[in-house]
């Protein structure tokens, strides 16, 4: 692909520049020099998927709503594409969030429309497998595949999904080329992009505002329905009496996202978590809400995703070009839907930081894989967890700080899934043209021949520790459903146990998905807030 | 520090078994080692303490080894990124990777990853890099939970400077104009 880094990106219209011009009600909880105390119809904590399309929902319901967010507000002037500046600003713990025991990378947004300003865009409805799980494991009612698809529907149009017509870059081609060669399926993802310069760095905050984030879509919408945004502000407890929430309580933070001492007290008649995973199980354990059967948490899923390089002779470029556009659902449902774990074959672009850090090494060895950084393709697999007796997720917990932290480990059953997806990878790489497949785990070099590394990762101890996995996708820990003694919030998103609070986010799907988790986010979040928004206005 | 903890080698593998629970935020290995590095950064850091900056001065140039333009006149440019990156971590995530580089005080535990005992700083490159080769290699869970802790966080602060990116064959981003 051509050399982008002499291409100037100008002339784009950054919503967000003066936020009072617009007559938007903004408030900056760095900025503050005394407490703050509002009041609204509705608080919604959180600015990300459900955050963002609750807002734009209840605020043209007419209703007084109030969107808290963690994140300092940073928009598409700031967006100048640098990777640590992007890690640093716009997710979880600057990109260095991890499972308790630091074997799986969490890479979640935190920023003024949450992980949808960093994710690459890959738009997909549920699938009618994992709908089905949910309504015979969960009792979960009303999210049936014929009664969300207007939702979905809604949504796309909203967010301009659609399926990219562009060529595929390098990277993305390379799994066609893979697959077309196995006589493996594969097909073209729908993307939430308008008027996309296929650059590749949606996971950098789109320059272009092309990506149909919530911080360019239903945010601004919200605020021109007279929405107030109070960003820079961290939730850090509820006041209840065990029956309803009465205020939010939140700390103003400052540019080190340290707190400043100043606080922001929102009183309303209706509060929203929307945190999404772990963030909100953690503010809801913070504020010790009725939990009466310890659910808090508990199965919360990641999508654990492994990577397979593969290193071509021509140059891929793999960080240029719309970072995700094919996918392969071969190995998806490979075992049935409850069987063994299955997972969902994509790319990843190959950023210096993120490649580097990812395939881990040290020294020599290290440095002769980062030369070749811009011939490499980079397969990854999202598995299914949550599917199987053996696959129960993670549980969130508190630090003696207060903040979330997931216990997840990777067990046997998911170990199984992590050796098979590199021996699939492994297999579409070599059968894409690739001369060198690298494994993605400790103990495996870069090797020349599909039979080699065949025999090699499937003498490989795998542990922990010894093989590299990540997650982009932190789903449940408030499970949705209609037993009480199991889920924490019904098929409508309210809480069980406190008549006024409801969760609009990833933390509610009780499984994984088997697809990236954004558009059942929206169309899930789009259904019960105009659920509540009716209830609400009755 | 004071190297008065004798575990034998069995000893220690099996507290290490407790390993990620105390990485991830149990007792600080100073509180069970009886002895305590300084708490406070080091003078021209926010996190970085000087027994960190002494135990990483010597790892760095073989950590990074090919990536350092200057040679080992990079180390405190590296340390600076290490330092801001470490800015980012919840205040537990951060101590999980201090109690890794206070556990990497104790001649045991660098004698159970490294086979050697000595501090870095009394170590030559050749041992430090066959250490590391060692460390690397190991088939337990945590010791290798512990190295990732060590090179991972080095890899992100060092490769997302832009002009060591650059030097992987990036050719970089775009360029953003405000008018």
């Amino acid at each position: 692909m051509k050399d982008l880094s002499k291409l100037e990106i100008r002339d784009i219209d950054d919503p967000w520049k003066n936020p009072s011009a617009n007559g938007w009600a903004v408030h900056d909880g760095s900025q503050l020099n005394a407490d703050l105390t509002l009041d609204a119809d509705v608080v919604i904590i959180g600015s990300g998927a459900g955050g963002g399309v609750s807002a734009e929902i209840l605020s043209q319901a007419g209703l007084r709503v109030i969107i808290i967010e963690a994140a300092k507000l940073k928009s598409s002037d700031q967006f100048n594409m640098d990777e640590g500046e992007a890690y640093r600003d716009l997710y979880q713990e600057g990109a260095t969030r991890a499972s308790k025991d630091g074997s799986i990378a969490i890479l979640q947004g935190r920023a003024v429309g949450g992980t949808t300003v960093v994710n690459w865009t890959s738009s997909f409805r549920t699938p009618e497998q994992t709908l089905s799980y949910w309504h015979d494991q969960f009792g979960v009612s009303g999210l049936s595949r014929s009664e969300l698809d207007p939702w979905f529907k809604q949504m796309e149009q909203r967010l301009k999904v659609s399926k990219w017509v562009m060529p595929p870059n390098a990277n993305n081609h390379a799994l066609k080329t893979g697959c077309e060669a196995l006589g493996w399926s594969w097909s073209v993802i729908p993307r939430n992009v308008d008027g996309c310069w296929d650059l590749g760095y949606c996971g950098t905050g789109c320059p272009t505002n092309a990506k149909q984030s919530m911080l360019v879509t239903t945010l601004p919408s919200a605020m021109n329905s007279g929405a107030t945004l109070i960003h820079s502000a961290e939730a850090r407890s509820l006041e209840h009496d065990g029956k309803r929430v009465t205020a939010v309580l939140c700390n103003a933070l400052d540019e080190r996202k340290r707190p400043t001492g100043k606080t922001v007290r929102v009183t309303a008649r209706t509060f929203i978590a929307a945190g999404g995973g772990i963030n909100t199980p953690a503010l809801l354990l913070r504020a010790a809400v009725p939990d009466p059967h310890q659910r808090l948490g508990k199965r919360t899923f990641l999508h654990p995703t492994t990577l397979v390089l593969g290193d071509f002779a021509e140059r891929v470029d793999g960080y240029y070009g719309a970072p995700q556009s094919l996918y392969s659902d071969q190995f998806t449902w490979r075992d049935g839907v409850a069987g063994a774990i299955g997972y969902k074959m994509e790319v990843m672009p190959t950023h210096p930081g993120l490649i580097t850090s990812l395939i881990g090494g040290y020294g020599s060895m290290a440095r002769t894989q980062a030369e070749r950084l811009p011939h490499y393709a980079a397969a990854i697999s999202i598995l299914r967890d949550g599917f199987h007796d053996e696959s129960e997720g993670g549980a969130v917990e508190l630090s003696r700080h207060g903040d979330g932290v997931l216990d997840y480990v990777l067990n046997d059953y998911v170990l199984e899934g992590i050796r098979h997806s590199h021996l699939t990878m492994a297999e579409l790489l070599f059968a894409a043209g690739a001369e060198r497949v690298r494994a993605g785990h400790g103990d495996i070099p870069f090797l020349s021949s599909w039979k080699e590394t065949k025999q090699r990762i499937a003498s490989l101890k795998y542990d922990p520790g010894l093989t590299g996995c990540g997650s982009a996708h932190v789903m449940g820990g408030c499970t949705m459903g209609s037993d009480e003694s199991r889920a924490l919030v019904d098929n409508d998103g309210r809480y069980h146990h406190l008549e006024n609070l409801y969760i609009f986010d990833g933390s509610v799907l009780p499984t994984s998905l088997g697809v990236n988790p954004q558009l059942t986010i929206y169309a899930i979040t789009a259904r019960n807030a105009n659920l509540l928004a009716n209830r609400l206005q009755g | 520090m004071s190297e008065s903890l004798h575990l034998n080698r069995r000893e220690f593998i099996r507290a290490s078994l407790l390993g990620s629970a105390l990485l991830a935020g149990g007792a600080t290995v100073a509180s069970l080692s009886g002895c305590s590095s300084p708490q406070s950064a080091a003078d021209g850091f926010l996190h970085l303490r000087p027994a960190d900056i002494e135990m990483l001065t010597p790892l760095v140039p073989l950590l990074l080894a090919g990536a350092l333009p200057n040679g080992d006149a990079d180390v405190p440019r590296v340390l600076q990124r290490l330092d801001s990156l470490l800015d980012s971590p919840a205040p537990a995530g951060r101590e999980a990777l201090f109690q890794l580089y206070d556990v990497l005080q104790m001649g045991a535990f660098r004698w159970w990853v490294m086979d050697a005992w000595a501090h870095p700083a009394k170590l030559s490159s050749e041992q430090i890099d066959q250490g590391l080769g060692n460390w690397s290699r190991k088939q337990n869970s945590f010791a290798r939970l512990a190295f990732n802790g060590l090179c991972q966080p080095l890899m992100l602060a060092w490769y997302t400077d832009a002009e060591i990116a650059k030097s992987t064959g990036y050719p970089g981003p775009p360029r953003k104009v405000i008018t």
